[in-house]
């Protein structure tokens, strides 16, 4: 239901910084997932992964970093909402 | 259910090589040729001469180059906001590296080559320690034999 996780990299600064921890709610069939929400998910091969939500299209997300440099959808394309597994509720 | 597990938040290729080395080495050669324009001599055999100072311009404006665009790469992908925070003079240092590394191409002053020698080794003492890599000041085993700044690996 509630995790906590340590970012590693700096694609979404200024939201997150390196090491910054975060704690999250576990993503269920009911959960809300807005635009702008940051939410982690699984993307084979890189693992767990941290992004913003870009936008939205039927159960499509377009996942997004602020870094310029980002590996994001932009690369690998939009994310299954099955896929996201977490989203982020406040980060400290 | 409190554990900490790592998200990822990467950018650019994952786990990126990245090594300023390459700049070292470049700037210790554009010393070096420096140092062989210096000393050659012009001799009975004219176009033996000219064709080795061509040979030493040569190599020394390739390697200028090299040495710049080994920190455009680590400056512009590597470096990103936070560094620019803890280290505010990067930017300067960047610049510098640029300027220094044109200056090496314009002219054949020993001076100028040791400059840019100075400022590539400080931009690599910043990288390791971004990095969290203890570094050391050692003397380089070949010719022109000056010091860089290198990881303790």
């Amino acid at each position: 239901m509630i995790r906590f996780f340590k970012v590693s990299g700096h694609s979404l600064f200024p939201l997150l910084r390196d090491g910054q921890r975060v704690f999250c709610l576990k993503v269920f069939p009911f959960s809300k997932l807005s635009i702008s929400n940051i939410v982690i998910f699984d993307k084979a091969p890189h693992g767990l992964m941290i992004k913003q939500i870009k936008s939205i299209e039927k159960q499509e997300y377009f996942l997004q970093g602020t870094d310029p440099f980002s590996i994001d959808s932009r690369d690998f394309g939009t994310v299954n909402r099955s896929d996201i597994k977490y989203k982020m509720w406040f980060r400290f | 259910m409190f554990n900490l597990k790592e998200v990822k938040a990467h950018c650019d290729v994952p786990c990126g090589i990245y090594d300023p080395s390459t700049a070292q080495i470049a700037a210790l050669s554009v010393i070096r040729m420096i140092d062989l324009m210096n000393k050659a001599e012009k001799g009975a055999d004219e176009a033996a001469y000219l064709n080795d100072m061509a040979r030493y311009i040569a190599v020394k404006e390739t390697e200028a180059i090299k040495c710049k665009d080994e920190i455009v790469i680590i400056w512009g992908d590597f470096i990103k906001p936070p560094h620019m925070i803890k280290y505010p003079n990067l930017h300067t240092l960047a610049h510098k590296i640029m300027m220094l590394g044109g200056a090496a191409k314009q002219h054949c002053s020993r001076e100028k080559g040791m400059e840019l020698l100075a400022a590539v080794n400080e931009f690599a003492e910043i990288f390791w320690e971004i990095k969290g890599v203890k570094t050391q000041t050692v003397t380089a085993p070949y010719a022109p034999s000056e010091s860089i700044v290198s990881p303790v690996l």
